[in-house]
C-alpha cells in the first residue's frame, strides 16, 4: 500500500515538472526551467533567460 | 494596444519597461545590455483601461540606421510592425546626442512620446531644461521621468500622455525634401542637417551648468582604473574578490544552514518511508529525487552570492572599463575588447552571454566570441566546482580561481587559433565603446536580480534536473530485462550499458567508468546534472550532512567510493567543465553562428579542447605523482596528436591561401 | 650662397620639428583640448556613418579627455568613448 502512494507521489512530481517544461517550451523559452518566458511568440527572438 | 519603447543605448528603457510590467528583466549599466526584444503587458495600476496594453521594450539604438545586429532589431521592429505609440527614452544630461533618434523617430508617422529620464540627474547636475518650449519645438509631448525611481517618478503622466496619443498624427519637425537616404553623400548630407538642427534646438532650451567635455571626477577614476599598468591587476582583483567571497567565504557559510535544511527533510521523509516502502522505491524517492536535487539546490546560496556581486558590479559603470582595459590584449589574438563583455555574462550564465556578442561588429570576432564564452564556468558549473573542491581538494579555494584561469588561458588560446585559421590581418576593426557614468550600485536592484535568479535556479532544479534524476536512477536500478539490479552488480544496469562505449574513449583521460560518463553525458542537459548523476550513481546523499564539504570521513569516503584520486579527479573536472555547453547554450550558439560550419567547428573545438586538457592534466599529474604515465596513454596522445595536427594543418593552409590573395592582388 | 642658405634651411627644419608639429589626427592630439573634426578618413563606410550617428562627423567638435596607453577616450556631444589608436588615426583634425 505505502508503494502505490510512493510512486503516486513520484508521479506526480514527474508531472509537474514535465508540464512546467511543456509550458516554457510552449512560451519559446530554451533556458530549461527559465521562468521569464517571452510572451510574444517569436522564440527566434529572446531566450528571456534570466539567469545572467 | 502596443506601445515601443525606444532610444539610445543605457537611457533607461529596459529599467523604465520593468517598472512598468512588474517584469525583472536584465538590466546593467553599459551599452548592449538589451540585446533582443522583450514584451510584457503594462501593470493595471498604470492603466484605467479594460484592454491590454502591450510594452516593447527595444534594444539600444543610436539611429535608424543599425551598425550591429541588435540595433537593427530596433528599427524592424518599429518600422516593419508598427507600434500604436513610440515613448522615446531619452537621456536628459545627452539630449544633443539624443535628440538625433528622436528626430528620426518622429518622421515615422507614428505618434511619439518622449520620457526625459534620469531626470534626477540633470537636477543634480544644476542643469536646466526648458521641457514646454522643447516640447513645442519638437512637436510631441514630454514627461520628465525618474526609471530608477519607486515613487514619483513621472510614469503615470508617461503613460497617461501615450494612451492619449493613440491614433493622432505626428508631424516631423525636421525636412529635408528632396534628398534620399538611399544615397550614401545624400544621407550624410540629411544626418548633417540633422544634427544641425538639433544644436540649434538644444542651444535653445537647456543651459549647461558644467560643459561635459571638461576632465572630472569620473575622468580620473578612469585614469586609475584604466591605467596602463594597474589596470589588469584591478580588474584580476575585482573578479577574485567576487569569486573568493561567493564561493569561498560567504557562500559556503549560507550553503551550510541550507543544506542543513535539505538533511533534516531527507530524514523526515525516511523516516516516513520506513520499511514498508519497497526499497527500489524508496530509493528513487529519497536518493534519486531529494538527494539528487537536494545536493543541486544546497549550492543555490554560492550562486544567489555571485549573481548578487555581479549585478553590483554591472550597476556601478565599471563593465565598459574592464572592455577598455582587456582591448589592448585581445587584439593581439585578434579580438576587441568588447569580448570581454559576453566572457563577463557568461560568468553567470552562457546563454545571455553568446546573445550579449550582438554587440560586436566584425563576423570572425563575434562567432569566435560565441565559441568561447562557453569556457567561462557558468554558474550552472559552480556546484561541480564546489563538489570537487569540497571532495577532493579540502575545500581549498585555489581550485576555483584554477578553473577561471585555465578558462581564461583557453579562450585565449581559441581566439589565436581561430585567427590563425579563418582570419585575415588586413581586415581593420576598429574599438570604440561608450563609457557611461560611474554611478553608486543600487543594492535593491541586486538584491532584486538575485531573487530572481535564485528563483530560477530552484525552478530549473525542480524540472529539469528532477527528471533527469529520477531517469538515471531507474535506469541505475534496473537491467534491460526489467530486473532490479543486484547490490555489487550495478554493471548490468541499462544505464551502465548505454555508458560503457563512452566510458571507454574517455580511459585515457583517467576517468574511463561509465558511472562518470554517465554524469558528465547528462552534463549537457544541464551541467548540474554532473552533481545530479554522480549523486545518484554512487549513492552518496549521505553526504548530505550539516557539516556539508567540511567533513573529513565524509568526504574520505566519497572519494573512494568514486574511485578518484587527486589528479583524476581534476582531470574530470576540467573534462565537464572546459567541454561543450549544456544544449540551451549550444543553441545559443547556433543562433549566433549563423553558419553550420562555424557551429559544428565550434562544438569540435570546444571538446577537442576539453579533451586535450583533461588528458594533459591526467598524464603529467600521474607522471608527477607516481612516475609513470597514466593508462590509456598511447591512444589518447594518439587522438591528441591528431588533434592537434589538424589545427595545425588548418592554420597553414589558411596562412597559404592569404599568401595567394596577396600575391593576385 | 647656396652652402648657407642650405645651412639655414637646415636649420629652419630642425627648428620647426624641435617646436612641435601641429596635431593632424586625433592620435597626435593634446590632452584636455578641443578641436574641430576637419574629415573622418577610413575605407570603412559603415564606421564613418556610425561615428555620424554619435555626433563625430567633419565640422564637429571633438575633445580629448585623456589618453591611457594606445586608448584615446574623447568627449563627443555630452558623452564619453574610448577609441583606439587605429580609430583615433583615422579621426583628422583641424589644429
Amino acid at each position: 500500500m505505502a508503494d502505490f502512494i510512493v510512486i503516486a507521489v513520484i508521479a506526480v512530481l514527474i508531472s509537474l515538472a514535465s508540464y512546467k517544461l511543456w509550458r516554457d517550451k510552449q512560451n519559446g523559452v530554451k533556458c530549461a526551467g527559465c521562468p521569464q518566458a517571452p510572451k510574444s511568440g517569436k522564440p527566434s527572438d529572446s531566450c528571456g533567460c534570466q539567469i545572467k | 494596444m502596443r506601445i515601443a519603447l525606444a532610444g539610445n543605448p543605457n537611457s533607461g528603457k529596459t529599467t523604465l519597461f520593468n517598472a512598468l510590467t512588474g517584469r525583472n528583466e536584465h538590466v546593467g549599466n553599459w551599452a548592449g545590455v538589451t540585446v533582443s526584444k522583450n514584451v510584457g503587458a503594462l501593470k493595471s495600476t498604470f492603466s484605467k483601461m479594460h484592454a491590454t496594453i502591450e510594452i516593447v521594450d527595444l534594444p539600444g539604438a543610436y539611429s535608424m540606421s543599425p551598425y550591429t545586429s541588435e540595433e537593427s532589431i530596433t528599427r524592424d521592429f518599429v518600422k516593419g510592425e508598427k507600434p500604436d505609440v513610440i515613448i522615446n527614452i531619452v537621456d536628459a544630461t545627452n539630449l544633443s546626442r539624443s535628440l538625433f533618434f528622436t528626430t528620426q523617430l518622429l518622421e515615422l508617422e507614428i505618434p511619439v512620446v518622449i520620457a526625459l529620464n534620469k531626470s534626477d540627474l540633470t537636477a543634480k547636475k544644476q542643469n536646466q531644461i526648458q521641457v514646454e518650449k522643447l516640447s513645442y519645438a519638437l512637436g510631441c509631448p514630454i514627461v520628465e521621468t525618474i526609471s530608477t525611481s519607486g515613487s514619483n517618478n513621472g510614469l503615470d503622466k508617461l503613460i497617461e500622455e501615450a494612451i492619449k496619443r493613440q491614433g493622432e498624427a505626428q508631424v516631423a519637425p525636421f525636412g529635408a525634401p528632396g534628398l534620399s537616404e538611399s544615397n550614401e553623400f545624400e544621407a550624410h548630407t540629411i544626418d548633417t542637417k540633422r544634427y544641425a538642427f538639433v544644436k540649434e534646438v538644444v542651444g535653445k532650451f537647456e543651459v549647461k551648468a558644467v560643459a561635459s567635455s571638461s576632465k572630472n571626477r569620473q575622468d580620473a577614476i578612469d585614469g586609475v582604473v584604466a591605467h596602463k599598468v594597474l589596470g589588469i591587476p584591478i580588474f584580476l582583483l575585482v573578479m577574485w574578490a567576487v569569486f573568493s567571497i561567493s564561493q569561498t567565504y560567504l557562500g559556503p557559510f549560507l550553503a551550510d544552514l541550507f543544506v542543513g535544511w535539505i538533511d533534516q527533510f531527507y530524514a523526515f521523509v525516511a523516516a516516513l518511508l520506513g520499511e514498508s516502502v519497497s526499497p527500489v522505491l524508496s530509493a528513487l524517492l529519497l536518493d534519486g529525487i531529494i538527494g539528487g536535487v537536494g545536493l543541486v539546490v544546497g549550492f543555490l546560496p554560492l550562486i544567489m552570492v555571485l549573481f548578487f556581486l555581479l549585478a553590483l558590479l554591472e550597476d556601478s559603470g565599471y563593465m565598459s572599463r574592464v572592455a577598455v582595459i582587456m582591448d589592448r590584449f585581445f587584439k593581439k589574438v585578434g579580438l576587441s575588447g568588447k569580448s570581454i563583455i559576453p566572457m563577463v555574462i557568461g560568468t553567470g550564465c552562457s546563454i545571455p552571454g553568446v546573445m550579449a556578442t550582438r554587440t560586436i561588429k566584425n563576423e570572425r570576432q563575434r562567432r569566435t566570441t560565441a565559441m568561447l564564452t562557453p569556457f567561462m564556468p557558468c554558474g550552472a558549473k559552480l556546484p561541480v566546482i564546489a563538489l570537487f573542491a569540497g571532495v577532493f581538494f579540502d575545500n581549498a579555494g585555489w581550485v576555483g580561481t584554477l578553473m577561471y584561469f585555465v578558462g581564461i588561458a583557453i579562450i585565449i588560446l581559441g581566439a589565436f587559433i581561430v585567427q590563425r585559421i579563418a582570419g585575415e590581418p588586413s581586415v581593420r576593426s576598429y574599438f570604440i565603446m561608450e563609457l557611461p557614468e560611474y554611478r553608486f550600485p543600487s543594492v535593491k536592484r541586486a538584491f532584486m536580480q538575485m531573487l530572481m535568479q535564485g528563483k530560477s535556479f530552484v525552478v530549473k532544479a525542480g524540472t529539469i534536473i528532477l527528471i533527469c534524476n529520477a531517469a538515471v536512477h531507474i535506469m541505475q536500478s534496473f537491467t534491460w530485462q526489467f530486473q532490479v539490479v543486484e547490490e555489487g552488480l550495478e554493471a548490468t544496469s541499462i544505464l551502465a550499458s548505454l555508458a560503457n562505449p563512452f566510458a571507454f574513449v574517455l580511459i585515457p583521460l583517467g576517468f574511463g567508468a561509465w558511472q562518470l560518463a554517465a554524469a558528465a553525458i547528462t552534463g549537457f542537459i544541464a551541467k548540474e546534472n554532473v552533481v545530479g548523476t554522480l549523486a545518484v550513481v554512487y549513492g552518496i546523499t549521505n553526504f548530505i550532512d550539516t557539516e556539508a564539504l567540511e567533513v573529513v570521513s565524509g568526504t574520505d569516503s566519497i572519494a573512494a567510493v568514486m574511485g578518484l584520486t587527486s589528479v583524476t579527479a581534476l582531470s574530470y573536472l576540467m573534462f565537464n567543465l572546459f567541454t561543450p555547453p549544456c544544449f540551451a547554450a549550444i543553441g545559443a550558439m547556433n543562433a549566433e553562428m549563423e553558419s553550420r560550419a562555424w557551429l559544428w567547428g565550434g562544438i569540435a573545438f570546444q571538446f577537442g579542447m576539453g579533451y586535450t586538457v583533461s588528458f594533459l592534466v591526467y598524464q603529467i599529474g600521474t607522471l608527477i605523482t607516481t612516475g609513470s604515465v597514466g593508462i590509456g596513454f598511447i591512444p589518447g596522445a594518439v587522438f591528441v596528436a591528431v588533434l592537434v595536427s589538424l589545427v595545425l594543418y588548418m592554420m597553414q593552409r589558411n596562412k597559404r591561401s592569404l599568401v595567394a590573395n596577396q600575391a593576385t592582388a | 650662397m647656396t652652402f648657407t642658405s642650405d645651412l639655414g634651411a637646415l636649420f629652419g627644419g630642425v627648428f620647426k620639428r624641435t617646436k612641435g608639429s601641429k596635431p593632424n589626427t586625433l592620435a597626435e592630439a593634446q590632452v584636455e583640448q578641443s578641436y574641430c573634426i576637419s574629415e573622418i578618413v577610413t575605407s570603412d563606410t559603415e564606421m564613418r556613418a556610425f561615428l555620424m550617428t554619435l555626433g563625430c562627423y567633419a565640422g564637429e567638435v571633438i575633445t580629448l579627455v585623456s589618453k591611457l596607453s594606445d586608448t584615446y577616450v574623447v568627449a563627443i556631444k555630452d558623452a564619453r568613448y574610448s577609441l583606439d589608436k587605429d580609430l583615433a588615426r583615422a579621426i583628422k583634425i583641424e589644429a
